[in-house]
């Protein structure tokens, strides 16, 4: 299985997504950075927001703090916010994200595809039975 | 040598230097001779002693450094500090910017009660450690015994 789109997505994984999520992504042509990797463990949410938008990559997680994304960054940070970045918030539990995501893997891809070409960030929550795409 | 000086703006002091140095080794000729350039300085491989010697400076002594193996010994340093403390295995903590103050294990940004779900759900330590690979499974046995009411900060 490969990314229909040919538009392969970088994905900043927070430590609490699963593993197989991962697998799920990289699977459909996608590429997967985990945070555990370059940050500390355990590190705080503005810390992790503060490095998902330095670079045009989307973050995964899980943490509901993250809804309030922009609340996240320094007022320094924000002027950071890459073309290509921003966040996938999954309101759902661990133990059933790919399922979830690969339910609405098209329009993930279609809206990474439609921020990209009008340069905004990539703001998306998935949840149980409804996927909410907020306009950056 | 031509080229050296030439080619490699080499000054002539610095060759003369290493061919009075090397002349007390007749049996190492210059073409015999292991030489680096770093820019226009010249240093060369003492034939009987091995050590790296400056051609500007005789008698100094010079350390060749593998910056490719210093570079990766580095990045393996900085990894190893991003790792869990092993201390922190089995333990739970809470902070206010980490999982929306919810108990995680210590170190991580894990919840103890997503992986209390898990262990409801019927999945193994294994296939745990496995979705979670930065978890041990001391941290699986504590979340065992965590209180699950405790664990759960809305």
């Amino acid at each position: 299985m490969n990314s229909p789109t040919g538009e392969s997505i970088v994905f900043f994984f927070d430590e609490n997504v699963s593993h197989r999520l991962r697998e799920y992504l990289i699977e459909r042509g996608h590429r997967v950075i985990l945070s555990t990797d370059y940050l500390a463990a355990g590190t705080v949410d503005q810390i992790v927001a503060s490095v998902a938008v330095r670079s045009p990559m989307i973050l995964v997680t899980h943490d509901r703090d993250f809804r309030r994304f922009k609340e996240l960054l320094a007022k320094s940070d924000q002027k950071w916010i890459s073309k290509g970045s921003g966040k996938l918030q999954l309101s759902v539990h661990q133990s059933v994200s790919v399922q979830r995501v690969d339910r609405e893997i098209d329009m993930i891809e279609f809206h990474y595809r439609r921020c990209l070409s009008r340069g905004t960030p990539f703001y998306m929550e998935i949840k149980d039975s409804l996927v909410r795409v907020i306009e950056g | 040598m031509a080229d050296l000086r030439i080619n490699y703006g080499v000054e002539l002091q610095q060759l003369r230097n290493v061919s009075q140095y090397i002349a007390k080794y007749a049996e190492y000729p210059w073409s015999r001779l292991a030489i680096h350039l770093f820019g226009d300085q010249l240093v060369f491989k003492d034939p009987h002693t091995g050590q790296w010697m400056s051609a500007e400076a005789l008698g100094q002594l010079t350390y060749i450094v593998d910056l490719e193996m210093v570079s990766q010994q580095a990045e393996a340093d900085a990894r190893a500090s991003l790792r869990r403390a092993s201390e922190d295995e089995g333990q739970v903590s809470r902070h206010r910017a980490v999982m929306n103050n919810q108990w995680v294990f210590k170190g991580t940004r894990i919840p103890v009660e997503v992986i209390q779900d898990y262990i409801q759900l019927g999945y193994s330590d294994a296939a745990i450690l496995a979705e979670f690979p930065t978890l041990s499974r001391s941290d699986i046995a504590r979340a065992r015994t965590f209180e699950r009411s405790q664990a759960h900060v809305a």
